[in-house]
């Protein structure tokens, strides 16, 4: 009997408009965690396998030895795909040239992502990475495939029979294109690609060879988790397992930044969405007062009114969800339609489908959005007297603010868990949300106090709107601190997505060098220099290179350090094998950029003594602190070296990184190679061919078309927030039109009395305009103030990148949130000041 | 036990409420009766207490003690529950701010209390009440889509739909022309005669006092006179 009543009540108030806005809020909460949730997984995914390529597999298993048949038939009854590379240094002859090459004898379809082109014909002058055809797995028995510079190098053509170890080989094809070709500068050898199964008849591998084994797999994310779990306790110190996140990148990093991004984006919406439904459900409620009161009158029982609202609020939840669902889904297909649009060829075929994690959390905000910010109004509601309906004033008692308090808190808080999964991250956010609206309610009510104390005068639109706002101090300042979040948070991502892709693109300038010179001796450094010249090739700074070990710090052995360690940190292990054996040393007077010294102090390029500054991660690990001696063994020779300074070093920085460099005292008389690197144009690729006949003991290290796949993925990263922002914007839009709306029947009270009194539509319409001038300046204001206090944290502390201020958003946003504000807010009173005094009472009885 | 005769008995009813610095008497012994059938008005200056006493007699609120007895219930002894579903038995409203639901039409308002009280034929009823305050050719209005008179046309039809054993109008005029109070009145104890309804209403209006067969006059929260007899006063 009661749900007929209470459907056609839901029906009616839905056609007329009176529930838009709860269900638009519950829409847009429902739709942006949908489309935010599901882009950011699917993009991560798509990201992930397109950054894979870097790796030439989604994860791989390196190992000094090779792994026991039995660790790799597990991958295989997972369904994983396999293949796997053993990489060994040898020399390659051919008549009575020989050089040192680095090979990779490859097994299965290898690579499992990417591609590795390989040209059967002679290359041309155009640019190396656009010939050949893509290619899997390895070279026929008996043949090779090699890197360009070997052909020059060993002046020979394809078809040449060369020989590795004691076994010989065809050249048969061209290396174009190696996927998972090294950063590593210090690796300088050129490629060869031969079958694994000829690597015994080369007879080059001998107890004690230094060999690296790498096991290549790919599959789904579940599989994948599920096999490293299977093998995670048979690991040993000497195996490692990498996925593209553990990678010394820069792509690891726009990928670590733009998830940390989109997981702040979507909380801060969460959070803004959820004061949205809050702040609606309040307003539904205090209008269903009446109606309350009346069903009690007419002797309807508690329950049954119970029931009636359940009904109502389930109904709205449900359209909220699946409208939300629908709106999410559409946005999430039009992001991901304009990335590909823009960049046709970066995704990959198969886009992963929508997880059914994204759909459940985002009914689950549905659920917990609608019921528990409800529940707090609701429960008024239930209270409302019945004696209203003779005594209109009356309304039901406030509910305990600890509890309401208590409740929206706890709503927020699940919600942030639900979709973060981190009980830390969310205390933060939560604690940091409510800090931040007790403060700026806070603000926002001394500013209103301050404004006090001017005549009032009837006839000045300024001092009836300062009267109005000063009349609902304590609405009026939670409707600024509501806009004014809402602005900081817009802010906030807007700011934010802006820093991060200007960071990204710095990373990876355009002209931005793109090939690397190695082993460059110094009687070649000029004529090297003058032949680029001539191809109008600017070089960069040239490194010395000297080849050394760290035998002792502070008159210890270095074996006793090392043998310490048993983590398996790349940081760390990289370190270690530094240490182990030689590294790279160099020298310099002036501290190389994005090298920020931690401790410590850069020398002077006059010091005589010998000093060293040292890399951060290994100064830790190896426990090494400033004024430490270490001994460097240098060919025959040992030299000792102070250490002034410890470095943070940017290993995403596509430039020659070092753990130790010395001074000009140290290493200047050491006789030395030099890096340098240089940017090549399109039409440059002569000069390649130039150089390595003319110093064929030089090494050219290309980098281009690695770069260009950076720039495709930050491109598509960056494409991605700006979505993002974009549902943003919408969401706090729509906060705004509800905080406006909160203050209308009030608003319509005080109009109806002035009205009355003869105050002119002018003057009312005057009088509101500047009320929501004052307001929208005033969120301004304060947005922008916590907006740069909240960026200087999140990029300081969160996101770790450096903070300026923005002193031109002081001006835009004040400017522009007071315009926005008040033109909503006369919108949204511009009925009222139409109306005339009768029609205006007779609307509020 | 009160005789089947009086439908509505007050026995030394008194109201008072905490305020900031102490109690304040709003009601003060209150005794009367009403017998079944007849047409009562409360009437008094503002805040004499008119209002308070008929949300007690409705089972609105509840006295700080006294008694009172509807149909022979003890309403003073029920609680909030119990009163509701006394209500929903025998009461019917209406009020001064007519209180029709924005969102529902004019038939649909006078539909509702029915439609709650589980009633058959409600839609028929309905329609019929419509048509007996003259509004048959505007069900499908929106209470904003009607004049005030009007709206309080619905209220009355509201109000009667489920033939409540006593009805209570809180200055049912109030909100009226003249003219439009007079034919709101006429229609109100037109309506009262033939479901022999007990009508008590609260109203400043002397002309409509006029109209009730038993005027109580109210003061400073005290009875000050019953007329036109006083055998009704225990």
């Amino acid at each position: 009997m009661w749900f007929k009543p209470a459907t056609t009540m839901l029906i009616r108030q839905l056609k007329r408009g009176e529930l838009t806005i709860f269900l638009l809020a519950t829409m847009l909460a429902v739709g942006s965690v949908f489309s935010l949730s599901g882009f950011g997984e699917r993009l991560n995914v798509a990201l992930v396998q397109k950054s894979s390529d870097f790796l030439a597999a989604d994860r791989i298993l390196s190992s000094a030895h090779p792994l026991p048949p039995s660790l790799l038939n597990q991958a295989k009854q997972l369904e994983l795909s396999q293949a796997s590379y053993l990489t060994f240094n040898s020399v390659m002859f051919y008549q009575d040239e020989m050089v040192l090459t680095n090979s990779k004898a490859i097994t299965g379809s290898y690579p499992l992502r990417g591609e590795l082109k390989v040209s059967n014909q002679p290359l041309t002058n155009q640019a190396t990475d656009s010939q050949g055809v893509a290619t899997f797995g390895p070279p026929q028995r008996g043949e090779v495939w090699v890197a360009p510079e070997l052909l020059i190098k060993l002046k020979m053509q394809l078809g040449a029979i060369v020989a590795i170890g004691e076994a010989e080989f065809t050249v048969s094809g061209i290396i174009t294109f190696e996927p998972d070709a090294s950063f590593n500068l210090f690796n300088l050898a050129p490629r060869v690609l031969l079958n694994f199964e000829d690597v015994a008849a080369t007879k080059i591998i001998q107890p004690g060879s230094r060999l690296n084994y790498n096991y290549l797999f790919s599959g789904s994310e579940q599989q994948l988790q599920q096999f490293y779990q299977t093998i995670k306790p048979q690991l040993q110190s000497n195996q490692n397992w990498q996925d593209i996140n553990g990678e010394r990148s820069p792509v690891a990093g726009a990928l670590e930044r733009a998830n940390k991004f989109l997981l702040l984006a979507s909380l801060l919406g969460i959070i803004l969405g959820a004061t949205a439904i809050h702040s609606t459900a309040y307003r539904y409620s205090e209008r269903q007062l009446d109606t309350v009161a009346l069903l009690k009158t007419f002797g309807t029982g508690s329950r049954t009114i119970k029931k009636i609202f359940m009904l109502q609020l389930a109904i709205i939840t449900t359209l909220g969800i699946v409208s939300g669902l629908g709106a999410g889904y559409a946005l999430q297909e039009t992001a991901f339609a304009l990335v590909n649009h823009y960049l046709p060829q970066s995704m990959p075929d198969n886009l992963p489908s929508i997880s059914i994690y994204s759909i459940l959390i985002s009914i689950a905000t549905g659920i917990v959005c609608t019921t528990m910010f409800s529940l707090s109004p609701m429960l008024r509601l239930f209270n409302v007297p019945v004696m209203r309906v003779i005594k209109r004033d009356l309304a039901p008692s406030a509910l305990n603010r600890w509890f309401s308090g208590g409740i929206f808190g706890l709503a927020i808080f699940t919600l942030l868990l639900l979709y973060s999964r981190s009980i830390s991250l969310s205390l933060i956010t939560l604690s940091v949300a409510a800090l931040v609206s007790i403060l700026l309610t806070g603000l926002a009510a001394l500013v209103i106090k301050l404004s006090s104390g001017s005549r009032f005068t009837a006839t000045s639109p300024w001092h009836l709107a300062i009267a109005s706002l000063q009349q609902r101090a304590l609405q009026s300042s939670v409707q600024i601190a509501s806009i004014a979040t809402a602005l900081m948070l817009m802010l906030i991502i807007l700011l934010l997505r802006n820093e991060l892709i200007d960071e990204w693109q710095q990373q990876i300038p355009s002209g931005s060098a793109n090939h690397f010179l190695a082993n460059v001796t110094p009687e070649q450094v000029k004529p090297i220099e003058q032949l680029m010249a001539q191809y109008d090739i600017t070089t960069s700074d040239l490194y010395p290179i000297i080849r050394g070990r760290v035998s002792a710090i502070n008159d210890q052995e270095i074996g006793q350090y090392d043998s310490e360690s048993s983590d398996k940190n790349t940081d760390n292990r990289s370190g270690r094998q530094g240490f182990g054996r030689e590294l790279s040393l160099t020298w310099r007077d002036s501290l190389p950029s994005k090298n920020p010294l931690i401790e410590g102090q850069w020398w002077q390029a006059q010091d005589t003594e010998h000093l060293v500054s040292i890399e951060a991660g290994v100064a830790k690990r190896l426990a090494i602190k400033l004024n430490d001696q270490l001994e460097i063994l240098i060919g025959q020779q040992t030299i000792s070296a102070r250490v002034t300074s410890i470095r943070d070093v940017n290993w995403r920085s596509m430039a020659p990184n070092f753990f130790l460099i010395l001074n000009r005292a140290a290493l200047g008389d050491m006789p030395s190679t030099y890096i340098s690197s240089f940017h090549l144009g399109q039409d440059q690729h002569p000069l390649l061919t130039r150089l390595l006949q003319d110093y064929p003991t030089v090494s050219i290290i290309k980098v281009n078309r690695i770069i260009k796949k950076l720039r495709q993925i930050i491109d598509q990263v960056s494409l991605a927030l700006t979505y993002i922002m974009l549902l943003v914007i919408c969401d706090r839009t729509l906060v705004l039109l509800v905080q406006v709306q909160v203050s209308y029947q009030q608003r319509h009270q005080d109009l109806v009395i002035l009205r009355t009194l003869g105050a002119s539509k002018k003057l009312l319409k005057r009088a509101i305009a500047i009320e929501f001038l004052i307001i929208g300046a005033l969120a301004g204001i304060i947005a922008t103030l916590t907006t740069e206090v909240a960026l200087w944290l999140i990029q300081t502390y969160v996101i770790k990148m450096p903070w300026s201020p923005h002193p031109l958003l002081w001006l835009f946003t004040t400017l522009g949130a007071s315009l926005v504000v008040a033109l909503v807010g006369t919108k949204a009173c511009h009925q009222l000041t139409k109306l005339s005094p009768s029609e205006l009472i007779r609307n509020l009885s | 036990m009160a005789p089947q005769k009086d439908i509505i008995i007050v026995n030394n009813l008194n109201k008072q409420v905490e305020v900031n610095n102490g109690t304040l008497t709003i009601l003060k012994s209150i005794s009367f009766r009403v017998k079944r059938g007849e047409t009562v008005a409360i009437v008094g200056a503002s805040g004499s207490g008119k209002s308070t006493l008929l949300g007690l007699l409705a089972g609105l609120d509840s006295p700080s003690s006294g008694e009172i007895f509807i149909d022979n219930a003890p309403l003073h002894q029920l609680d909030e529950e119990e009163r509701t579903s006394l209500r929903a038995q025998k009461v019917g409203f209406i009020f001064q701010s007519f209180l029709l639901l924005p969102a529902l039409t004019a038939l649909e308002n006078i539909l509702l209390p029915a439609q709650l009280a589980g009633l058959t034929n409600a839609e028929q009823k309905a329609t019929q009440l419509l048509e007996q305050v003259g509004l048959s050719d505007r069900g499908d209005h929106y209470p904003n889509q009607l004049s005030g008179g009007e709206q309080q046309r619905v209220a009355i039809a509201r109000a009667f739909i489920t033939q409540p054993a006593i009805l209570f109008a809180d200055e049912p005029t109030g909100n009226l022309d003249s003219a439009n109070g007079d034919k709101i009145a006429q229609l109100m104890f037109a309506l009262n005669k033939q479901h022999q309804t007990t009508l008590i209403l609260v109203t400043h209006d002397q002309k409509l006092a006029a109209h009730c067969q038993q005027r109580l006059t109210m003061e400073a929260g005290q009875l000050t006179s019953v007329s036109p007899e006083l055998s009704n006063v225990v």
